[in-house]
C-alpha cells in the first residue's frame, strides 16, 4: 500500500507547474503573513524612536516580559504605581499647572481612583473649569455624580507616542478590563444563576458582566454556564509577554491563508480519481490484481497531502513567527495585546488552546474540501467540473453576506476557517457556540468536525462502492 | 491450457460490436484479423473481463474468469489499442508501478524490468519521460508492462501499429517465441503482421467470426481463386471495377493484376493464394481502392 501511495503522490506532483504552484502559495502566505500580521506593527522604545514590524514585535515582547507577574492585589497596586509614575515622567508640567494650577500634584495622585473626598473632588473641578474658560479649552476632567471618582480624560504629554504605548497598557488594570479578568480571586466574578422551572435565572453575571446581559446567558442551560464558570475559575492569572503567540494565532487565523491553501488542493486533488480515464490508463489497471486497493491508496493520498500541506503552512508560518519573537507562554489565558489587535481577548481560553482549536478546525475545513473535490472527481471524471465545483462549494458562503443564508453555512469550509464558527459573535467566550447535548458541553466547531469525519467516511465508501468493479468506462 | 469463449456478445446502442463469438484458444499465436470497427478490440476487451458483456461468458481453464478474477488476471497481460500513461513518469517508474498493481514482489520486478527493457531495447529510454517518446517506443513500453508478470494469456491489441520495420520484426520474433508457452492474441488488420507467426488465424467481420483455423487451411480455402492477368490498360480498368483486383502492376504498357475471384477467369493463371488475397476476398466491400 505505501507503494502504490508513493506512486499516487506521484501521479499527482511529478509536474512543475503543481509544484511550483504549492511553492507559490506555502511561500507566498509567509508574504502575507507579514503584510497583514507584522508589517503594520509600530511601537516607539525609551529612546523616541519609532519602531515597525520585525523590530517593532521584539521590542513589544520585550516590553511586556519587563511586567511580567502574577495578577493579584499587590501586581495590581504595583501597575498602578508605575503608571503614576510614568505620569509623572511624561505630563507637561508646564501646560498642567497652568490648565490644573495648585491642584496639578494631587491630580496625580488621585487620578483615576475611586471613594475620593467629595469635596475635593468638587473644588477640583469647579476650579478646573472655571480656567479652562478662561483658557478657552475643553474640559479635561471626568467625575462621578457624587464626587467619589476623578479621572484625568486629556492628558498634557510631552512625548505622545511612547506614552501612547506605555498608557495602553497600564490602561488595562485601571479600566479593570484584561487584569480584573485576569485576576479571579473574588468570589462574585463567577456568573451565579439560579434554576427555576428547569430554567436558569441569572442573579449575578459575574465575570460575563460587561459583555452578556441576562436574556443572553439565560437562554443558555445550567450545562454551560457552569462550563464558563468551571473554565473561568481555572484560567491562569499570570501575566506575561504572549506576542509571539498573538502573532502566530493571528497569521494561522488569517482566512485567506488558508482560503489559497483551499485552491492549491482544488489544483491539486481534482484529478484524483478522473486522472487515469484522462490519460486511458483505466483498461490497464481494471485487470490489474491490485486494482481494488488503488482507491484506497488514492483516498489515503488526498488524506496525506491534504494533511501534509497544513503542517508545512503551520511548520512555516510556526518558523517565521518564532524567527520574529519566541513564541511561548502558551498557558497563559490569552489576552491580546492591545497594541497588536485591540479588542481580542479569549478570556476563556489559553493561548494553547486557542492554537490548537484553530488549527484542527482549519485543518478539517482543509479536508472538507478535499474531500468534496476528490469524490466529485470520482463522480464526474472531470478535473475541470470538481475544481469549479468544489470551487463554488467553499465560495458560496461568501455570496450570502449578513446571513442572510438559507440554510446554516458554518459546515462550510469558508465559515469554518472564520472566528465565527469557532468562537461565536463574541469571540471572547464563545457562548453561542456552545452546545449542550445530554449532560456534556461541546463546541460547535468539534461538531462541525465530526461531521465530517462522517461525511468524509460515508461519501468515499461510496467511492468505493463505485470504483469497486473492474470496469473500463466507455 | 484453454481459453473458451461461449456466445460472446456485445452491444453499443444498435451496432453489434461482437456477435456470438465461439472460440478456442490454445498454446501459440492466434492472429485476429479484421478490418477496423469489426470489433477485434471489444472482444479482447471481453476477453481481458474490464467490459462486460450483453450475453455469453469467458472461460478459463473451464471456469468462467468473472468468477476467480483475481486469479485470472494473475495470468494476463493486456495491451490496449489506445496506448494509456501517466505523461510524466519515466519508463522505469510507469513499468514499476504496473508491476505494484499487478502485486508483483519487488526482488522479482526489478529484474523483469531489466530483463524487458534490454529486450524491447528500451535502455537508453529508461528515465525519459514517457510524454516524450516517439509512438513505436510507446507501444514497446506497452508490450512491456503486458509482459512484466510473466502472462500466460497475452492479449496484443494492434501491437505493430506504428512500428517502423524494424521493430516490427523483432518485436515479431519475440512474440512467436512468447507463443511457444503462452496464449498470445494479437489483432490486427495489416495481414503481413500475421502472415509468418500465427499458429491460428481468427477472421473477425462485423462482430462474427467468419473463420477461425490454422493459416495454411484457409489458404487451401482460397485454392483456385486468385489468378494473374496480363492485360492491357481497358480490360484492366474492367477487372478493377468487376473483379476484387488484389495487386496492380505496371510495366510500360503492360498490366499485371492480381485477381480474387469466385469465377473463373478466362485469360488468366491460377496461382498460389497468399493472407492478403484471403483478407481482400472476405473485406472487399469494406476496402476502397484510396486505401492502396
Ligand atoms: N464504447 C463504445 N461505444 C459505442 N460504440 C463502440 C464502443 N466501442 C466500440 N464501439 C463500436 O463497436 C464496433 C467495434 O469496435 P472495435 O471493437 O473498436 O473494432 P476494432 O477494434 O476491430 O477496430 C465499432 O463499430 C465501434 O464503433
Ligand atoms: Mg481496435
Amino acid at each position: 500500500m505505501a507503494k502504490m501511495i508513493l506512486f499516487e503522490l506521484k501521479k499527482i506532483f511529478k509536474s512543475k507547474f503543481k509544484l511550483i504552484l504549492c511553492a507559490f502559495v506555502l511561500l507566498g502566505n509567509l508574504w502575507m503573513s507579514h503584510y497583514y500580521n507584522v508589517q503594520y506593527i509600530s511601537a516607539v522604545n525609551e529612546n523616541k524612536m519609532e519602531l515597525h514590524g520585525v523590530e517593532a514585535l521584539r521590542y513589544l515582547d520585550q516590553f511586556y516580559s519587563d511586567l511580567k507577574g502574577t495578577v493579584n492585589a499587590t501586581y495590581l497596586k504595583d501597575i498602578e504605581m508605575k503608571k503614576t509614575e510614568m505620569l509623572k515622567r511624561f505630563m507637561d508640567h508646564d501646560k498642567s499647572k497652568e490648565v490644573f494650577g495648585e491642584y496639578y500634584p494631587m491630580i496625580l495622585e488621585i487620578n483615576d481612583k475611586e471613594n475620593l473626598d467629595p469635596e475635593l473632588v468638587k473644588e477640583i473641578v469647579e476650579t478646573t473649569e472655571k480656567t479652562c474658560k478662561q483658557l478657552n479649552i475643553p474640559f479635561p476632567l471626568s467625575y462621578n455624580d457624587d464626587y467619589t471618582y476623578l479621572k484625568i480624560d486629556m492628558l498634557y504629554l510631552t512625548d505622545y507616542k511612547h506614552t501612547r504605548q506605555a498608557f495602553w497598557y497600564f490602561d488595562g488594570p485601571l479600566q479593570s478590563t484584561p487584569f480584573m479578568q485576569i485576576l479571579n480571586e473574588e468570589e462574585n466574578q463567577k456568573i451565579e444563576y439560579i434554576v427555576v422551572n428547569n430554567q436558569v435565572k441569572i442573579k449575578d453575571t459575574g465575570f460575563a458582566d460587561s459583555f452578556w446581559p441576562y436574556e443572553w446567558l439565560e437562554k443558555y442551560p445550567v450545562q454551560v454556564i457552569d462550563y464558563l464558570n468551571d473554565r473561568y475559575e481555572n484560567m491562569s492569572s499570570s501575566y506575561d509577554s504572549t506576542v509571539g503567540a498573538t502573532t502566530l494565532f493571528n497569521c494561522i487565523s488569517n482566512y485567506m491563508i488558508w482560503l489559497l491553501n483551499m485552491l492549491l488542493i482544488i489544483v491539486l486533488l481534482a484529478d484524483v480519481f478522473s486522472t487515469e480515464q484522462r490519460h486511458k490508463m483505466d483498461q490497464y489497471l481494471a485487470c490489474a490484481k491490485e486494482y481494488k486497493k488503488i482507491t484506497m491508496a488514492k483516498i489515503l493520498t488526498v488524506l496525506i497531502v491534504t494533511v501534509t500541506i497544513f503542517a508545512i503552512q503551520m511548520g512555516l508560518l510556526y518558523g517565521f513567527v518564532s524567527w520574529i519573537v519566541p513564541i511561548k507562554n502558551l498557558d497563559v489565558q490569552a489576552v491580546i495585546p492591545n497594541c497588536l489587535m485591540p479588542l481580542r481577548r479569549f478570556d476563556l481560553f489559553t493561548f494553547k488552546e486557542l492554537l490548537i482549536r484553530t488549527g484542527i478546525t482549519v485543518l478539517f475545513a482543509l479536508l472538507s474540501v478535499s474531500i468534496v473535490t476528490s469524490v466529485l472527481s470520482c463522480l464526474t471524471q472531470n478535473r475541470i467540473f470538481s475544481s469549479i465545483a468544489t470551487m463554488l462549494f467553499v465560495a458560496l458562503p461568501m455570496v450570502f453576506i449578513n446571513n442572510t443564508t438559507p440554510f446554516n453555512m458554518d459546515y462550510f469550509p469558508f465559515e469554518m476557517l472564520r472566528m465565527d464558527t469557532l468562537f461565536g459573535n463574541n469571540i471572547r467566550f464563545g457562548f453561542n457556540q456552545l452546545i449542550c447535548i445530554g449532560e456534556n458541553v461541546y463546541y460547535k466547531a468539534s461538531i462541525i468536525c465530526v461531521g465530517w469525519v462522517i461525511a468524509g467516511i460515508l461519501l468515499y465508501l461510496f467511492c468505493y462502492l463505485k470504483e469497486r468493479r473492474h470496469i473500463v468506462r466507455s | 491450457m484453454e481459453l473458451r469463449i461461449e456466445e460472446l456478445t456485445k452491444q453499443f446502442g444498435k451496432t453489434v460490436a461482437v456477435d456470438h463469438a465461439n472460440l478456442s484458444l490454445h498454446e501459440g499465436v492466434i492472429g485476429l484479423l479484421g478490418s477496423n470497427g469489426s470489433g477485434k478490440s471489444t472482444m479482447m476487451k471481453m476477453i481481458c473481463g474490464i467490459l462486460p458483456s450483453n450475453s455469453g461468458n469467458v472461460f478459463y481453464e473451464n471456469e468462467e474468469i468473472l468468477k476467480n478474477y483475481d486469479n485470472y488476471v494473475m495470468n494476463l497481460g493486456y495491451m490496449p489499442q489506445q496506448l494509456g500513461f501517466y505523461p510524466n513518469f519515466t519508463v522505469q517508474e510507469f513499468l514499476e508501478y504496473m508491476s505494484v498493481v499487478k502485486g508483483l514482489k519487488k526482488e522479482f520486478y526489478m529484474k523483469k524490468i531489466e530483463e524487458l527493457l534490454m529486450k524491447l531495447n528500451l535502455e537508453e529510454k529508461r528515465k525519459a519521460k514517457i510524454k516524450n517518446l516517439s509512438g513505436g517506443m510507446l507501444r514497446r513500453v506497452g508490450v512491456a508492462q503486458a509482459l512484466l508478470n510473466e502472462p500466460k494469456i497475452l492479449i496484443l491489441d494492434e501491437p505493430t501499429a506504428g512500428l517502423d520495420p524494424k521493430e516490427r520484426i523483432s518485436l515479431r520474433n519475440m512474440i512467436s517465441r512468447l507463443g511457444e508457452e503462452s496464449i498470445v492474441l494479437l489483432s490486427t488488420h495489416i495481414v503481413s503482421d500475421i502472415e509468418s507467426i500465427a499458429d491460428k488465424i481468427v477472421i473477425m467481420k462485423k462482430g462474427k467470426i467468419l473463420y477461425y483455423d490454422t493459416p495454411e487451411n484457409l489458404l487451401k480455402m482460397m485454392e483456385g481463386k486468385v489468378y494473374e492477368v496480363v492485360c492491357d490498360r481497358k480490360t484492366a480498368e474492367r477487372y478493377m471495377t468487376e473483379q476484387i483486383v488484389v495487386n496492380v502492376k505496371k510495366h510500360h504498357d503492360q498490366y499485371t493484376l492480381r485477381i480474387v475471384s469466385d469465377e473463373v477467369i478466362e485469360d488468366g493463371t491460377s496461382i498460389e493464394a497468399g493472407l492478403d488475397d484471403l483478407y481482400l476476398y472476405h473485406f472487399n466491400d469494406e476496402v476502397k481502392l484510396e486505401d492502396f
